[in-house]
């Protein structure tokens, strides 16, 4: 096999510059998730320096033409998962049944006050990533994979190490905690009426 | 032609599946039987959207680039050394 032949050089890295156009482009959103993932700058920028390294050791295995920024991607996460030191908590077992329940319940009720729209209407980039980072790490992890990396439930339950039932209800729980704190969001700029104080009919609150 | 709404799947069980119809899960017979049911169901077609526009909001902002100024610099150094130490083995 050609691999196994000793005489063959050794790869050869690439040049700094080449690795610099190519790879290091994608610096700002391989930092941006590095930090979604540990939620602390310092090590967010460890990890982010470490994946780059890892990935310019490992660039005569890259090929040309597949997506870079998703390659990166894999890299930092796998860095994370092997490094992080899982704390022994208790993660809720969740009810993913439940959970879609009260989706929909939040839903019926930006119906009943004419916020169909609402997450068009208002920015809620602010409380989104507030709320992200008080997700449990579990939950946070299950919807960095799935809708930054575009992962298949079956692909982040094998990154994860976790059964495909345990992505589909952390995935859903995460997704409900993050609707209720835009939700309350909503309700603190005035686009929404408190749960206590609805009337039975009316519209938003301008 | 026209589709019997006997047979359409109940609003319910539609529900269910919005996570999964929304993160393309399913198989295509499944897709087909939730979209014909959304093409008669105005409450339901509501409720995805509302969603879909949630889950365009998360992605939105959970990959947004941040400022990478030092940083950048800080790895380009590493690399330089890496390269450096290759070279030299």
């Amino acid at each position: 096999m050609e691999l196994a032949d000793s005489t063959l050089p050794p790869p050869t890295p690439p040049t700094v510059d080449a690795f610099e156009r190519e790879a290091l482009v994608f610096l700002p959103n391989v930092a941006r998730y590095a930090r979604l993932l540990t939620r602390d700058s310092a090590d967010a920028d460890d990890l982010t320096q470490e994946t780059f390294l890892r990935a310019y050791e490992a660039w005569a295995s890259f090929r040309t033409g597949s997506d870079c920024r998703k390659w990166l991607f894999t890299i930092c996460r796998n860095l994370y998962l092997r490094n992080r030191q899982r704390a022994q908590r208790f993660v809720p077992v969740d009810d993913a049944d439940g959970e879609l329940k009260a989706t929909r319940q939040m839903y019926f009720r930006a119906r009943e006050q004419g916020c169909k729209d609402l997450f068009d209407r208002i920015d809620l980039g602010p409380a989104l990533q507030k709320s992200l980072d008080s997700l449990l790490p579990e939950y946070r992890e299950v919807v960095v994979l799935i809708d930054i990396e575009d992962c298949s439930y079956a692909a982040a339950a094998a990154a994860l190490n976790v059964p495909i039932g345990t992505v589909r209800s952390r995935l859903f729980r995460a997704r409900r905690l993050l609707q209720q704190s835009l939700m309350e969001y909503a309700e603190d700029l005035g686009f929404l009426r408190p749960v206590e104080s609805q009337p039975s009919q009316g519209g938003a609150r301008q | 032609m026209t589709t019997d709404l006997d047979t359409l799947m109940p609003c319910h069980e539609v529900v269910a599946l919005l996570w999964e119809y929304l993160d393309g899960e399913l198989d295509d017979a499944m897709r087909a039987r939730i979209r014909e049911h959304l093409d008669h169901c105005h409450h339901c077609t509501d409720h995805f959207t509302f969603e879909g526009a949630f889950l365009r909001t998360v992605t939105r902002v959970i990959d947004e680039p941040c400022e990478t100024g030092a940083l950048r610099q800080r790895i380009l150094t590493a690399l330089r050394e890496e390269g450096h130490e290759r070279t030299r083995k």
